[in-house]
């Protein structure tokens, strides 16, 4: 087969051409997307190819142009004329993109042929925009009307660069609104403004700008700076080119090497690069803008934090010693917080603060005392978080384990604050955290001395009134925990909690005079406590008044009261507070009876949610106050079969969540499990049942089982909370389900990875247990 | 911005009655209702600011944690001189690659 015949035999059909030249534009290969078009015009010359070749004519044209190949553009635009010179709208086409690569005079050659062509504004300015790009030689290009425009743009650029913005405006105005330059008028208005610092007239201005006429390219870089919708809506790679030409144009070298230097930062893994790139940028940034050194050296030594102590001698190279913290300390004391190095943090922090004390002068006068105080307080934060020697040993044994590698710090806590105090005498901070920390460690006799001391300086500190006054009412020095919690609630009226404590403290004190049958005392603290405490509780305040009263001889009282009481009350929690109660008084036999009689029939009886509720609560109460009774034990045995047989009575969600609280603090878990399940079933967007339940399975590490049962739960209950809406939020019960869930995690780290093995907290467990509870326990 | 002494524009040697006159001064600016976002950092700031105790604290434990290069940058930006360039330069930014 010879060369010829193999040619012809794969010369390409019109069919296959088109699919290749539509590939090549798509992929930005004009030539040969040129050459395929005039083959397929060439066999099949019809007004579809032809209007395909033109386009692709134009597209090489472009092509050219954009590469700054102008010449050449311009050859191809004027082959280009030759396939449809007859046609006026393909003359003025092909005019208007002569004009746009600089050919300024065959365009307006080409429109001369057209007398009525409306394209011959558009090739002025494109001519303008030429013309200006050669400012020396351009003039030539332009007919010699547009002269005197061209003379004043370029005169108008002189003027602004020697700063006669004056002189710049008058010149601009001689520039008509039908001039070919106005575009580069505004151009002029624009840079302007932005050398006045006018930013938002010249954004204005460069807004107004046609995006493909010189003077918008040459505006760009500056919009780019100031307009940050404008800087956004570009591609990453004109967003690049921008940022270049900018700097450029305006960028100090500062800037630059500060942008390089921002990315190296940003990599822990590059942070010799970027002390390097900080050496090499210091001279220029302390040249240009000296106040900014100590703030880039503030960016590095928080950026130590991260990689470690190994960059200490680089930062000291590039920076020096930060004045304040000459040796390191600060910044040591500071990571080891970070991380929970407590005990690393516990030495770097004292050593810091002999640092400030060797080096008082490094501190505005009087300020390195305080400094101490604040560091040794700080000191005492940290080592209060972990748990001292005698707080250990009272924790349950499932949280012993755990907790017992944090060796308590020494110093202590305690010392710590001490020694703060020492420095600062009147600081409230440290003399609360001492207070605090004693409460917490259950440390009452001490607690009490550090709480005298801070309400001796600062007797209205509301929150170390209520923590004081709940201190001496568990130590049973109840009419100094109403006399606290009196002078708190005077400060904070509106508190409803409060009004409850201090309704509480009423009836403690209240008991204590009606044991001494001293009725005349106690009645207006049984009074005072009708007025504080919520309406539901009227009822029990009540019945003890009225005990009192039989108490001190007074029957008919008694019996008035116990009637009043009666209205108020669900009657089987009435008798129950009556037995109660006059087992604590020691009441008469016949008296006690009477109520034992009541109570035992009340229990007999169709249980109600209301009683139900009424009765464990108030046992829990009396549980939770450590007021034993004889018969407690026995009472509660029989309460909790009461509870047993409400299994199937309606509750409300405030009834439900009120008796599985009660439960818990009974130790009652499997009847927490059944009441908490059954509140997810019939409020199931409730989150508090799902944190029940999982309180049921041993909350605070208690019981310490079924820590992969709670994870999931508390997590539900965490999402059902976040999914309220704002009004409904519950800030005490998320910050106790976050509580809980690290401490599941401290635990039991390994809770996540069975819940995620198994496709989600207690998947298809759920299920099964709501059926074991339906035949009850 | 989030340097408690610049989201007040103050310098760090301002006293008690210096912050607190620039913290209500910002207020009445930027009140709650028309600039939310503006007033919280002002509020923010002005809480780690009040007292001396607080600014000792703040020097201790947070001073510079807030600061970024990007921060730096922008001040750097922003305080660069404006230099008023010539036609011929401007073009040739243009005709760089």
């Amino acid at each position: 087969m010879s060369k010829h015949s193999r040619h012809n035999k794969e010369a390409p059909s019109p069919a296959s051409i088109r699919p290749r030249i539509d590939r090549a534009v798509n992929e930005g290969r004009f030539q040969q997307a040129l050459e395929l078009a005039k083959q397929l015009h060439k066999y099949e010359p019809t007004p579809d190819h032809l209007a395909l070749l033109k386009k692709v004519y134009l597209g090489r044209g472009k092509e050219l142009h954009d590469r700054g190949a102008v010449q050449d553009a311009a050859t191809v635009l004027q082959a280009a004329l030759r396939i449809d010179e007859g046609n006026p709208a393909w003359i003025e086409q092909v005019a208007v993109e002569l004009a746009r690569c600089g050919a300024v005079q065959p365009a307006a050659a080409l429109l001369a042929r057209l007398p009525d062509s409306t394209a011959a504004q558009q090739v002025q300015a494109l001519a303008a925009d030429a013309a200006l790009q050669k400012p020396a030689a351009g003039k030539a290009l332009l007919a010699p009307a547009m002269h005197a425009d061209f003379d004043r743009i370029l005169l108008a650029f002189q003027q602004l660069e020697r700063g006669e913005d004056d002189a710049v405006r008058a010149t601009l105005q001689e520039i008509g609104l039908r001039s070919p330059f106005l575009e580069w008028k505004v151009l002029l208005r624009g840079l302007q403004a932005y050398y006045q610092k006018d930013d938002v007239r010249a954004v204005e201005n460069w807004q107004r700008l046609a995006p493909e006429r010189v003077p918008a390219r040459l505006a760009a870089p500056f919009r780019f700076h100031l307009d940050a919708t404008y800087r956004t809506n570009q591609p990453a790679n004109t967003q690049a080119a921008l940022q270049r030409q900018f700097d450029q144009l305006q960028g100090s070298l500062a800037l630059q090497q500060l942008r390089t230097l921002r990315g190296s930062l940003a990599d822990p893994e590059q942070m010799k690069t970027a002390f390097r790139q900080a050496e090499a940028l210091l001279p220029a940034l302390r040249a240009e803008v000296p106040q900014l050194v100590p703030r880039l050296a503030n960016c590095f030594y928080w950026a130590l934090l991260e990689t470690g102590p190994d960059d200490i001698p680089r930062y000291r190279h590039a920076f020096g010693a930060p004045a304040r913290d000459p040796s390191f300390h600060r910044l040591e004391g500071l990571a080891n917080d970070k991380y929970g190095e407590f005990d690393m943090a516990h030495k770097a922090w004292q050593a810091y603060e002999k640092d400030v004390a060797a080096h008082p002068e490094l501190w505005p006068e009087g300020q390195a005392q305080q400094v101490r105080g604040l560091i040794w307080l700080h000191l005492g934060e940290n080592a209060a978080k972990t748990p001292s020697a005698t707080k250990l040993k009272k924790l349950p044994i499932a949280l012993r384990g755990p907790l017992a590698e944090l060796k308590p710090l020494t110093p202590t806590a305690s010392t710590c604050f001490e020694r703060s105090l020492e420095l600062l005498p009147d600081q409230l901070e440290a003399l609360a955290a001492l207070f605090r920390y004693y409460l917490n460690d259950d440390q009452p006799a001490k607690a009490r001395k550090a709480g005298t001391k801070l309400l001796d300086k600062f007797p209205d500190h509301v929150p170390t009134l209520e923590a004081y006054g709940r201190l001496c009412l568990e130590q049973k020095d109840f009419a100094e925990g109403l006399r606290i919690l009196q002078h708190a609630l005077s400060k904070n009226p509106l508190d409803r909690k409060l009004r409850e404590e201090v309704g509480q403290a009423h009836l403690f004190v209240a008991r204590v005079s009606a044991e001494k049958k001293q009725i005349d005392a106690a009645r207006p603290e049984y009074q005072a406590a009708m007025g504080l405490v919520a309406a539901e509780d009227h009822a029990s305040v009540l019945c003890r008044w009225a005990v009192a009263e039989f108490k001190a001889g007074n029957a008919e009282r008694g019996e008035e009261l116990l009637q009043q009481a009666s209205t108020l009350g669900p009657p089987l929690a009435v008798a129950y507070f009556l037995l109660t109660e006059s087992i604590r008084l020691k009441l008469a036999k016949p008296l006690k009876t009477r109520f034992e009689a009541d109570f035992k029939r009340g229990l007999e009886e169709v249980p109600t949610a209301r009683d139900v509720v009424a009765l464990v609560s108030y046992h829990a109460s009396l549980s939770r106050m450590d007021t034993p009774y004889v018969g407690a034990k026995t009472h509660k045995t029989k309460i909790l079969k009461y509870v047993d047989r409400a299994v199937k009575v309606p509750f409300t969600a405030t009834q439900l969540e009120s008796l599985c609280n009660a439960l818990l603090s009974l130790s009652a878990w499997k009847r927490v499990t059944t009441f908490a399940k059954r509140g997810q079933r019939v409020f199931p967007a409730d989150p508090v049942f799902p944190y029940l339940e999982a309180m049921s399975y041993g909350g605070d590490g208690v019981s310490g089982r079924s820590s992969w049962r709670s994870q999931g739960l508390l997590e539900k209950a965490d999402r059902l909370l976040a999914a309220l809406p704002r009004e409904a939020q519950r800030e005490e019960l998320q910050a106790e389900i976050k509580r809980q869930l690290l401490l599941l995690t401290a635990l039991n780290p390994f809770a996540n990875l069975f819940g995620n093995f198994f496709g989600g907290p207690l998947d298809g467990f759920e299920d099964e247990f709501v059926d074991d509870d339906a035949d009850g326990w | 911005m989030t340097d408690p002494y610049e989201v007040l524009d103050l310098p760090t040697e301002a006293d008690d009655e210096t912050i607190r006159r620039r913290y209500l001064e910002l207020v009445r600016q930027f009140p709650p209702e028309q600039n939310p976002e503006r007033f919280a950092a002002v509020r923010t700031a002005y809480e780690s600011l009040r007292d001396l105790n607080t600014r000792l604290r703040h020097q201790l434990f947070e001073s510079g944690k807030k600061d970024t290069v990007d921060a730096i940058v922008e001040e750097l930006a922003c305080r660069s001189q404006r230099r008023r360039i010539s036609l011929t330069t401007l073009l040739s930014v243009l005709r760089r690659p």
